[in-house]
């Protein structure tokens, strides 16, 4: 593949434009890998999802592993109803949980939604109350089922209600995590409230869950540095080994991620993408756009000289589990 | 410099050809033709002191000769 950057030097060196340069390169050595070669480069990515999905056959999960493989391999397709009847397209995500290419989108649609009510708590704290970051663990067994995740995430739910008892105005957000290439499952905790000490933390996990270890610190200032610090976990998977990958999705299969109780869950902004798409019109003449029936390979949607519109709404998206 | 460019006898910019794979592309400068000159010869490069090799040459942008001759041409010098 191409050295973008040299090539762009040369071009600059040289007195021509980018384009000259691949022509240039094209006459002498007959091609210019500007790409990469397709095969070559996608066959790991295509044969770790591969095996991601054997997983998830292997627990029956056939949607999902044919969601998990055909990630962002095809597209819907869009034209806008005005005079130029500009051509759009789509592409189809897996939306799955510990997706690569699935795990940024789901992160900013989620800053989205906690952003607004981070930033106004942290414009006018009530007394005594601070953000702060709490993680709370369990022991690594060595796997990890859905029923883990499910008595894990209501334990930490427990905990926080039994530390709060009748405080008023308290919330807090929380991401399940594991550990990289471990199922070493904890959660990371924001938490706004009055002080809590680390030793109460302590005793209240392991009176609840039976778990010991738990860190609790003061957040950074900036709400939106804590959040992000705290959602940064949904934007990268944490295995690169695809075998831990399935059987995490199938552990969280029905479960959520990210969970919010207290103000946090009463005042969070409803979800973007269950109301709309950022692009409700066509990007070139603002007419509306009407879905086209089908999909297409992604290259052929982009060969065709369509416009990327991001996503758009579908009906499996109504529901967002994070 | 755009008239010229226009009259065909803007500046031609040439390359040597790597002679074997791993060589870099050679980067020689820019030629002004004698006007109403568009095509190039091994003589014409020799003339210009260019040793035997394979060369490319890039014709000025907008000259209204590149809608009869290709933008492009590759020039060989035998030994």
């Amino acid at each position: 593949m191409i050295d973008v950057a040299k090539a762009e030097g040369e071009a600059a060196l040289w007195g021509i434009p980018l384009s000259d340069w691949m022509e240039l390169r094209v006459r002498m050595f007959g091609n210019v890998d500007a790409f990469g070669d397709p095969e070559f480069d996608d066959e790991p990515d295509e044969e770790w999802r591969a095996q991601v999905s054997h997983v998830l056959v292997e627990h029956k999960m056939f949607t999902k592993a044919n969601r998990f493989t055909e990630c962002s391999r095809y597209a819907y397709t869009y034209e806008c109803e005005g005079p130029e009847r500009h051509q759009l397209f789509s592409p189809i995500y897996c939306d799955l949980r510990f997706c690569p290419r699935c795990g940024p989108r789901q992160f900013a649609r989620l800053i989205e939604k906690y952003m607004p009510i981070i930033t106004s708590v942290c414009s006018q704290l009530k007394p005594d109350f601070l953000l702060r970051e709490i993680t709370l663990t369990t022991r690594n067994t060595g796997s990890i089922s859905a029923h883990d995740v499910k008595q894990f995430n209501l334990d930490v739910k427990m905990t926080l209600k039994a530390l709060m008892g009748s405080v008023k105005g308290w919330g807090a957000i929380w991401c399940d995590e594991v550990g990289f290439n471990n199922t070493n499952l904890h959660a990371h905790v924001l938490f706004y409230g009055p002080y809590i000490s680390q030793d109460a933390l302590a005793a209240t996990w392991k009176e609840i869950s039976g778990h010991e270890v738990v860190y609790i610190k003061k957040a950074p200032r900036r709400g939106n540095t804590a959040l992000i610090h705290l959602l940064k976990y949904v934007s990268k998977p944490p295995a690169s080994d695809p075998n831990l990958i399935g059987l995490l999705e199938v552990a969280f299969h029905g479960c959520r991620r990210v969970h919010a109780v207290g103000i946090f869950y009463n005042f969070a902004k409803e979800d973007p993408d269950n109301k709309q798409s950022v692009w409700t019109t066509c990007p070139h003449c603002g007419a509306e756009i009407t879905k086209l029936p089908g999909a297409i390979k992604i290259e052929k949607a982009i060969l065709e000289g369509r416009t990327f519109v991001g996503t758009k709404f579908t009906a499996r998206r109504k529901e967002w589990v994070n | 410099m755009a008239e010229a460019s226009q009259q065909g006898n803007g500046l031609y910019k040439i390359w040597k050809n790597p002679s074997k794979p791993g060589e870099p592309v050679v980067y020689l400068g820019e030629y002004r033709p004698a006007e109403g000159q568009f095509l190039f010869n091994a003589r014409d490069l020799r003339e210009l002191g260019f040793e035997p090799g394979n060369y490319t040459i890039r014709a000025p942008e907008g000259c209204h000769h590149l809608k009869l001759f290709s933008k492009w041409q590759e020039v060989s010098i035998p030994r």
